[in-house]
């Protein structure tokens, strides 16, 4: 299920001829780009998905498979009269997975969704920190 | 006998988004974004611009309006790590943008306003009043 939230741009979308401007960009993004920060204690994954609610995601983990999926929930936020006239970015619905190695504690999996992004912060167990040995 | 090895059994092999690699590399989506995304709609009375800038706050955007011109920055200092920290991948970092729109002729410039929610900046700018079609109900007589 690699590409199942693929939807190639709908046609009669294009941007208003009264409003032109200066884009290139046409592809409609549904996959949200992702940071990961490796620091000595652990990992901080950040999913930028803007536009959604907390109770919108679901994160699981599995072994060593973290999933996170997101379906919005509430309504779409338009009106009938509504129309979009450039659309380049969907995140109502998407589906990502990682994999987890070993050496990081499953036990302890934070996450926070703040200023449109998922923060998944994880810790890696004691062993696989570096250690520190002190010269006598 | 080697006692002493350089042991890093957490370096990149940690965390592998090996799922998502596949398609990453195809649609080129491992490439750092520095320009937010922008969905634009419409109804009779205004136009909205949707632009998905995540991570920022609403001090860190600068909206200026020259003649039809609607330019849109961001100005956020950059953010240190932790030490020790680096980014294993960075797709996307939204601190320092320029987008610029033309508007078209039919707007009114004066009521444009903006906020900033859940990672996105909608920016509503409304139409001038006599280009605002009202549906009219015609009595039959």
């Amino acid at each position: 299920m690699l590409i199942s939230n693929f939807k190639p741009i709908q046609t009669g979308r294009t941007f208003h001829p009264r409003a032109s401007t200066n884009f290139k960009r046409n592809t409609l993004s549904t996959h949200p780009a992702v940071n990961i920060i490796e620091s000595a204690t652990g990992f901080e994954i950040g999913i930028a998905a803007p536009g959604l609610q907390k109770e919108d995601f679901k994160v699981t983990l599995e072994k060593d498979l973290l999933k996170v999926s997101a379906e919005k929930t509430e309504g779409e936020n338009t009106t009938a009269n509504e129309q979009y006239i450039r659309e380049e970015f969907s995140y109502r619905q998407f589906e990502k997975t990682f994999h987890i190695g070993e050496g990081v504690q499953t036990d302890d999996v934070r996450v926070v969704y703040e200023q449109g992004i998922l923060k998944i912060v994880l810790q890696k167990q004691a062993v696989a920190q570096a250690k520190k040995i002190r010269i006598h | 006998m080697r006692i002493i090895r350089n042991y890093s059994p957490l370096q990149d092999a940690v965390l592998n988004d090996f799922f998502n690699k596949g398609i990453s590399h195809l649609v080129g989506n491992d490439t750092l974004n520095t320009n937010p995304m922008v969905n634009i709609s419409e109804n009779p009375e205004r136009f909205q611009i949707q632009l998905a800038a995540p991570g920022l706050t609403r001090e860190d955007f600068e909206i200026q309006l020259e003649k039809n011109r609607l330019q849109v920055r961001s100005v956020k200092d950059e953010q240190t790590l932790g030490e020790g920290a680096r980014y294993n991948r960075r797709a996307f970092d939204y601190s320092n943008f320029t987008r610029s729109f033309n508007l078209p002729e039919t707007i009114n410039t004066e009521n444009i306003s903006a906020n900033y929610d859940n990672g996105i900046l909608y920016i509503n700018i409304p139409k001038k009043a006599e280009v605002i079609v009202v549906p009219k109900n015609i009595e039959v007589q």
